[in-house]
């Protein structure tokens, strides 16, 4: 671990100097373009989203929650999103995409089965330093219905590719054996994040590795390449 | 924009209110005098409250479905509801306990009957995924509302993951043992990638599943058999 995992921040996104980036716009002429302006909320309402979201959880949630952790007005949400799910899934997007470019950076051209290692380390070094997203990804995407799940599905198909590129031929291992292990893993990071262990997250690499590349390569060769 | 409006918001995103194919309760409701004991009619009603809870959560999800939805569908009371629940959470950990263990029941009673752990896994696998194509509301309300429920509940549904996947652990082949996260990984992934189909509207095609499952769930034993195979193979 060589340097420090990235932080997720959707307000940080907007190009805009950090200063304005993460707070209020001065009000008035500022002279910053419309759409600025625009995409500057957008991102503000989903990061006082993310912030809220591990408080309450997802079915708690308020837009009046919110609005005032994004310090924008009722009017203005609305203005921007249909209501509270439509927040979540622009959230759920922004997070998620982040996460996949980030593991696809660190999986670079390695090998396969070190690719794999690789790639679930930065997702849990990614996930473990940025608990909202964690908390998001591991549990409340999980709460809100079919469009969040679509997009999971999404999210999961793009890290299946890393999964399979490279993978040894086995014709006796089911079509869909990827997104199979995938959810699966998916499923034990929740547990760790709904116990309180997202900090943690790291140290289940080596398990997590293992039973990754097992159908593939059985026990005695995972365990060595997980180690 | 009124507190009212946010609501329906919510509602939409789930589906109206009412929904014109909303299925009848599944549990004959007792006629009165009919020679029953006390028990058999308490049990009676928490059947058909827990059928209604399903009912009520396949249409409204778990946040919006109220305790007049779940006695309207169960054909009981509001006093007789609070009867036996103090509350709608409690009310969902009892149906969501009541679910798993019929579910296991038919699982273990199918299971029970074959010789090997390969075929038990195939006939006990069967067994769950027909028994939850019967019953679609119960499918949905174990595989996805579980996961939308307060945190107790969702926590009841961490712990019957570990219980699956103590099922799911293959037997120690050549002297591998299989990890905890193994077991926990098989299982997990059967139950996301049902809640998958069941949120698509497919819970009566789950039997479809059983082949690429099954194979999924022995991928680990067979490819520690294939590695010990190659060895041996490599060593005569």
């Amino acid at each position: 671990m060589s340097d420090e995992p990235p932080r997720f921040d959707p307000g940080g996104f907007v190009e805009l100097p950090d200063k304005l980036a993460l707070g209020q716009l001065p009000p008035g002429r500022h002279g910053l373009p419309r759409s600025f302006v625009v995409r500057n909320q957008r991102l503000r309402i989903v990061a006082g989203l993310l912030r809220v979201l591990p408080r309450h959880g997802y079915a708690e949630t308020t837009v009046g929650q919110i609005i005032s952790e994004a310090r924008v007005s009722r009017s203005a949400f609305y203005s921007q999103f249909a209501g509270k799910e439509e927040c979540f899934l622009e959230a759920y997007e922004l997070g998620g995409g982040w996460l996949c470019d980030g593991v696809e950076a660190a999986v670079g051209d390695e090998p396969w089965p070190d690719r794999v290692r690789l790639g679930v380390g930065e997702a849990l070094r990614m996930l473990a330093a940025n608990p909202a997203l964690a908390h998001l990804i591991a549990i409340e995407a999980l709460q809100a219905g079919s469009a969040a799940r679509r997009l999971q599905q999404a999210s999961l198909t793009r890290l299946a590719e890393i999964l399979s590129l490279g993978r040894p031929e086995r014709p006796e291992l089911p079509a869909d054996l990827e997104q199979l292990l995938l959810g699966g893993a998916l499923s034990v990071v929740s547990r760790h994040v709904e116990g309180g262990g997202i900090e943690q997250l790291p140290e289940i690499e080596a398990a997590l590795v293992e039973c990754l590349l097992i159908p593939y390569l059985g026990p005695g060769e995972s365990k060595r390449i997980a180690a | 924009m009124s507190a009212e409006q946010e609501t329906n918001s919510t509602r939409s995103s789930r589906g109206s209110r009412r929904r014109p194919d909303l299925p009848p309760p599944r549990v004959e409701k007792i006629r009165p005098r009919s020679g029953l004991s006390r028990a058999e009619v308490i049990a009676n009603q928490r059947a058909r409250i827990f059928s209604g809870f399903a009912g009520a959560l396949a249409y409204h999800g778990y946040e919006d479905t109220k305790v007049t939805d779940i006695v309207e569908l169960a054909g009981v009371s509001r006093a007789t509801f609070y009867e036996r629940f103090e509350s709608k959470e409690l009310c969902f950990t009892a149906a969501y306990e009541d679910g798993v263990e019929r579910l296991a029941a038919v699982v273990a009673g199918v299971a029970g009957g074959e010789r090997d752990w390969a075929n038990q896994l195939s006939a006990g696998l069967m067994a769950g995924l027909e028994f939850l194509a019967a019953d679609p509301p119960l499918a949905h309300l174990l595989f996805v509302e579980a996961l939308a429920a307060a945190r107790p509940a969702r926590l009841e549904h961490e712990r019957s993951l570990d219980r699956l996947a103590d099922v799911l652990r293959p037997p120690v082949i050549d002297g591998n043992e299989f990890s905890e996260e193994t077991a926990r990984m098989l299982a997990g992934g059967v139950a996301s990638h049902l809640s998958g189909r069941i949120l698509a509207g497919e819970a009566e095609r789950l039997p479809e599943l059983h082949d690429p499952l099954l194979q999924y769930l022995l991928a680990p034993s067979l490819a520690a058999l294939r590695t010990t195979d190659e060895r041996r193979a490599a060593a005569l």
